[in-house]
């Protein structure tokens, strides 16, 4: 794990550097004096090589310092802080969302393999897949806060504000588990020891619930952790639509504002979680599936 | 050529991968002969008309500048399908020749490819995808350099899994008992045997690529203005969508349905060349 995050800084670090021309410049526009560029680059230390760049930058990151935003002179750690709560509200809200809905569409209809209801939820979860996030967004504010008006059209505070952006941000994870849980469900339910639970004279909803599904679950667990990236993803998309005040936004609005260490600061805290939530796959796996050992 | 009829008597029977297919070629048929079907030029502004409703004149309506959206669509198909085309070349470039060299290597070199992939997996796509567009300033080309230079994962991780077995075959042996080059061995004997694969992954990497794309374009750093790309016309719609819902509303569906074409497709070419992992 630790080399993947040594490398995941170099990544972060090297984003800077792939920026055509003199960083300063971009950060100082283009009313700069040629005074400000050099004082600028060597606050930063933009004149040595880029090694030592990178290990003075990642010795401060290891102590919790990003460096402070351009724009607002803030701390970048704290800026993204202050933000992460909100986006934590909003991605947990929708993984609970996809999860309540995906497995029991899926194992749903993995049991009654080839109904009608098989045919309309798979279809419904490749609609799902296919939906651009921004615009299912947009039309579920069309749809219940314009014309309905059951729901505020934006910005964070009680339940009302955080349903449309966690059913828009759920959607496409629920549908891709859904699919995944059925054909688990559907290759486990096909094992021999299953057939020998439903000869013992097993009810149905024991044999389902109580053997297959734990089984079935496993390789679900790994693609929910997997999962976790798309909906860091689809957050930034998400909190754009709704005006949700999350990292997300934040990380947007730093873009067009040129304010590279608060993207720098973001794009590796999100990185790292990520490597958290694989890590915590990986112990949800061995404890679902005992054979699985890890030395 | 065998395998391939099969793979097409078996698509087929796949009714939705005939419709994938179907709704491919008509965005393509589409795309080329935009100039005929469209009404209008896809940059004409005529602002008295502005914000109108879908009709006769305007099919799907007009934009805040009067703009015809139909026109502005059947001229976008062009860019979406080539900046699908080209992202998922970029992509399938990259990760192809990384497998088959970590695969067929092997030891410290597929090592430290395999430790790559697992750091360009830590990132969400779109957000280093964001980074990078952002570093290199907005645009479709920057847009195709980094959603480029990001997805190429999945592809190195399948291309080298299959090496690793195709490579244990006894005519590889004997290939290289009669003095073949590796190059020669990779490119004409084990190419060709993970081709399928590709293709699928290829496929599916269309949708993902056009939903990628679009997503940037939404959040303004994709296609400039008047570039009458689907995910920037949509973003500019975003603003009217209770004076004018048409605008936001049609390019979203356009996106919608290329997505599901190419998702379709890919999952009956998958279950086509791979019976196994048929559900």
């Amino acid at each position: 794990m630790v080399p993947i995050i040594l490398g995941v800084t170099i990544v972060v670090f090297s984003i800077m550097h792939l920026a055509p021309g003199d960083p300063t410049a971009i950060m100082l526009g283009d009313r700069a004096t040629l005074q400000d560029v050099v004082e600028l680059r060597d606050r930063l230390g933009l004149d040595d090589p880029i090694p030592i760049q990178y290990l003075r930058w990642l010795s401060r990151v290891v102590r919790g310092d990003f460096g402070r935003s351009i724009h607002t002179r803030q701390p970048v750690l704290d800026m993204i802080l202050q933000r992460l709560p909100a986006t934590a509200e909003l991605t947990f809200t929708a993984l609970i969302l996809s999860w309540l809905i995906a497995l029991p569409v899926g194992i749903f209809s993995a049991v009654k393999r080839n109904s009608i209801a098989d045919h309309a939820s798979m279809a419904g979860a490749l609609f799902g897949v296919s939906m651009p996030v921004f615009w299912q967004g947009l039309m579920m504010i069309l749809l219940f806060s314009f014309i309905l008006g059951w729901t505020p059209i934006s910005g964070r505070g009680n339940i009302n504000h955080l349903i449309l952006p966690a059913i828009t941000l759920g959607t496409s994870g629920a549908a891709l588990l859904a699919r995944l849980t059925r054909s688990s469900m559907l290759e486990t339910i096909r094992q021999d020891y299953i057939t020998t639970a439903r000869s013992k004279g097993l009810v149905e909803r024991i044999v389902i619930v109580k053997h297959a599904l734990k089984n079935a679950l496993i390789p679900v667990v790994t693609i929910m952790a997997l999962q976790l990236p798309v909906l860091f993803g689809g957050a930034v998309i998400t909190e754009t639509v709704f005006a949700w005040p999350g990292m997300g936004r934040l990380m947007i609005a730093s873009i067009f504002n040129h304010d590279f260490p608060v993207v720098q600061g973001i794009v590796l805290i999100i990185a790292i979680l990520v490597i958290l939530a694989n890590l915590l796959a990986d112990i949800l796996y061995t404890f679902l599936d005992p054979r699985i050992r890890y030395d | 050529m065998d395998q391939f009829r099969a793979v097409l008597r078996e698509l087929k029977q796949n009714k939705l991968a005939l419709l994938g297919a179907g709704i491919i070629v008509l965005i393509v048929l589409v795309a080329i002969f935009a100039p005929y079907i469209a009404p209008h030029h896809y940059a004409r502004q005529v602002l008295p008309d502005r914000f109108l409703p879908p009709s006769t004149e305007y099919p799907l309506g007009t934009d805040d500048i009067g703009r015809c959206i139909f026109s502005r669509m059947i001229y976008g198909s062009r860019l979406a399908l080539m900046v699908g085309v080209i992202i998922v070349g970029i992509q399938a470039t990259i990760g192809v020749t990384l497998g088959l060299i970590s695969g067929f290597y092997g030891r410290w070199i597929d090592s430290i490819l395999m430790r790559l992939v697992d750091i360009v997996i830590a990132f969400p796509a779109i957000v280093l995808a964001l980074a990078i567009a952002a570093t290199l300033g907005p645009g479709l080309v920057n847009v195709m350099i980094a959603l480029g230079i990001i997805g190429w994962t999945g592809y190195a991780r399948v291309v080298r899994g299959q090496v690793l077995s195709v490579k244990e075959n006894d005519y590889i042996e004997a290939i290289r008992a009669v003095g073949a080059s590796d190059i020669r061995i990779i490119f004409r004997h084990i190419l060709p045997n993970v081709v399928a694969p590709i293709i699928v992954m290829a496929t599916l990497g269309m949708a993902g690529a056009l939903l990628a794309a679009s997503a940037l374009s939404f959040l303004g750093l994709g296609a400039q203005p008047p570039e009458p790309c689907w995910g920037a016309i949509l973003a500019a719609g975003r603003g009217f969508l209770r004076r004018a819902w048409w605008i936001a509303t049609f390019p979203g569906i356009a996106i919608m349905i290329t997505i599901l074409g190419f998702n379709f497709l890919g999952d009956g070419l998958r279950d086509a060349l791979d019976p196994r992992l048929k559900t």
